[in-house]
């Protein structure tokens, strides 16, 4: 029987190493000096070399950034919305993107959906 | 007499109260970097790859031993609503958090916060299933 750990952010009980709905964990560490015991929440999506999602969480007192590979259970939504917020709050504005890059001599360009618009019709 | 050198060399922790101002080579795309430009002056990831080095266990210290590249791996927004980038050494896979400079590549910035959804995970039928069953 595995522990059951209460959720500190949202109340939910959960085995594991990271709470499934709120996507948050407890700050622990095998090194004491490391182990502070703070609230760690997602604040990023990566996607590891072999292609699989990987939570990057940092911990609210100490800063400390750590990766959790994504669980089954792992609410969707809340994993969507983590890896979408840099998205929605851009530094620069998105629509100019490509005269900002040629305005800094940098290359690429932002494409389109390939005509995916026309074939959803 | 410029005791400024002097300083840089004795002084162990001479970066964590002073500026970096000396220009570098990136490691990974060979291109050469000037402190100017990155509107801050802490500089610390090349403005064209983002690659950075990891020098440092805490901010200006040159501690680490590890000198391993730090490849940009994601984006995430600071509670004030700027971008920091955070890297992971390719070599022990620390992870680091880093405001993005005023002349960093828009293109790569934007490129590294699309990464999640350029992957397979997030396949048509099954976001389409999630939206059948929140419909029900």
């Amino acid at each position: 029987m595995e522990e059951m750990i209460r959720c500190r952010t949202c109340g939910t009980e959960y085995s594991g190493d990271h709470c499934p709905t709120c996507l948050c964990a407890l700050h622990t560490d095998e090194d004491p000096e490391y182990d502070c015991g703070g609230v760690m929440e997602p604040v990023s999506v990566w996607v590891k070399p072999d292609g699989a999602w990987e939570l990057i969480l940092r911990c609210r007192s100490c800063g400390e950034m750590e990766t959790f590979p994504v669980a089954k259970g792992d609410n969707p939504m809340k994993l969507l919305s983590v890896a979408s917020k840099p998205l929605a709050n851009p530094p620069f504005p998105i629509e100019r993107l490509e005269d900002i890059a040629k305005m800094t001599g940098a290359t690429g360009s932002t494409g389109d959906f390939g005509g995916a618009y026309e074939q959803g019709e | 007499m410029n005791r400024e050198n002097k300083r840089k060399q004795y002084d162990k922790n001479f970066y964590r109260t002073h500026p970096c101002i000396d220009p570098f080579t990136c490691k990974t795309c060979g291109r050469t970097v000037v402190p100017e430009g990155a509107g801050s002056d802490h500089r610390n990831h090349c403005p064209y790859c983002l690659f950075s080095l990891h020098l440092d266990e805490e901010p200006g210290d040159r501690a680490s031993d590890c000198h391993g590249r730090m490849e940009p791996i994601g984006v995430w927004v600071r509670k004030n609503g700027e971008w920091a980038l955070i890297h992971r050494c390719t070599v022990c896979g620390k992870l680091d958090s880093n405001r993005v400079a005023a002349d960093d590549n828009p293109m790569k910035l934007l490129a590294l916060a699309m990464k999640p959804f350029a992957n397979p995970i997030l396949n048509p039928e099954g976001l389409k299933e999630i939206t059948v069953k929140m419909e029900d």
